[in-house]
């Protein structure tokens, strides 16, 4: 399996709300380096840019151990291809995609249903005509954009085993969703055959914090 | 019962309660991704005994005490510190909030902002980079300043700066 060089700078620079591109340099060696790692880490999803020139966020998934990074590979491509559609940017809009699309559901409400965790707030759906499902959306009003409550995911990667892609998807997703994932695997770890790495104050709080 | 209305009943019960962690974001910022707890700061520690005459239930799991609702709500009860920021701080700094027709006291922006970046998990990061992109023109600085060490003022900063465009 390859290392990816970019992870390992990264990963040097330890899990902080923002970055500077300035950072980078010392670690990657020279400034050409450290712009050449930042563009494949947003290539494979891991990275993205922020408002302001100069800054950037990384996903907490990036942080996991370098043999997990190839199964989270197809859930951050679909992660960076997804589409928000909102239309009354509250529940409402939840209960209607529910209703009228069609396909797979993942991240927050598929791991509710399966933990009673946390609650959720973003339905991801994968769909297997995102085109088809974001027409039907926009016939019914819902505006595309960056805020809305209800994300198409296109088809990336195996969906063999449901729960494993769910746990994948979470992982991959990174922040509150790495609770998701810690309480899947807590709840349903007999169906997962590959796992992510978490500190065990973090494994011990989702156990705590599980509903009885 | 949702969580808002057990939150105004605790608040109501244990008198002196500033509420910190997720539930303290969704007063800030609205509708979250939250667990079904409540951590809150309290300003005077409570024994068992004085928890059970409110109607609380405590149980002790793995060594630690835990405190329930009736309705099975675990509340994390902080008495010394969050983060490293004193009870006493919290309570000074404390906003109020409006939760239907009632009022509760919730950790300000600023310290919540301060422990959540001590704090540094997955989880917690996500909150500060919310925070900062919707709230981040709201900060007070002379708050922060005298919760947080320069370095952490300045890495604070440095997030906002990054969410402002």
């Amino acid at each position: 399996m390859k290392v990816e060089p970019s992870l390992a700078v990264v990963q040097s620079l330890g899990q902080k709300p923002v970055y500077r591109t300035s950072e980078f340099f010392g670690p990657a060696g020279s400034r050409a380096t450290a712009y050449r790692f930042i563009r494949r880490l947003q290539e494979l999803g891991f990275v993205s840019a922020t408002q302001r020139r100069g800054y950037f966020t990384v996903r907490s998934s990036a942080f996991q151990p370098y043999q997990t990074w190839p199964h989270l590979l197809p859930s951050l491509r679909a992660l960076k291809q997804a589409r928000y559609f909102g239309r009354a940017y509250d529940e409402s809009d939840v209960n209607y995609a529910r209703r009228s699309l069609s396909g797979m559901v993942t991240l927050d409400y598929r791991a509710y249903e399966l933990t009673q965790f946390q609650t959720p707030r973003t339905f991801s759906i994968y769909a297997e005509d995102p085109d088809q499902q974001a027409q039907s959306l926009r016939f019914a009003g819902f505006s595309e954009g960056t805020k809305g409550r209800v994300a198409i995911l296109p088809k990336e990667g195996g969906f063999g085993n449901e729960i494993q892609r769910v746990y994948l998807d979470c992982l991959a997703f990174g922040g509150r969703s790495a609770l998701d994932a810690v309480a899947i695997e807590l709840l349903h770890g007999d169906q997962l055959s590959i796992r992510g790495e978490f500190p065990t104050d973090l494994v011990l709080k989702v156990r705590e914090d599980l509903p009885r | 019962m949702n969580l808002e209305s057990i939150a105004v009943r605790v608040s109501r019960d244990l008198k002196e309660v500033v509420f910190v962690g997720a539930f303290a974001i969704v007063c800030h910022v609205g509708p979250y991704r939250r667990t079904r707890d409540l951590d809150l700061a309290l300003a005077t520690p409570l024994s068992d005994e004085e928890f059970e005459g409110l109607g609380y239930r405590i149980f002790h799991e793995s060594g630690k005490r835990v405190i329930r609702t009736r309705e099975g709500v675990k509340l994390d009860v902080y008495t010394k510190d969050i983060s490293g920021i004193p009870v006493s701080e919290v309570f000074e700094t404390a906003v109020v909030k409006r939760v239907g027709s009632d009022k509760i006291r919730v950790m300000c922006l600023e310290a919540l902002l301060i422990a959540k970046m001590r704090a540094s998990r997955p989880q917690d990061i996500e909150d500060v980079q919310t925070l900062c992109r919707r709230l981040g023109k709201t900060i007070r600085w002379n708050v922060v300043e005298t919760l947080a060490t320069p370095m952490e003022s300045a890495e604070l900063k440095n997030v906002v700066s990054a969410f402002s465009g």
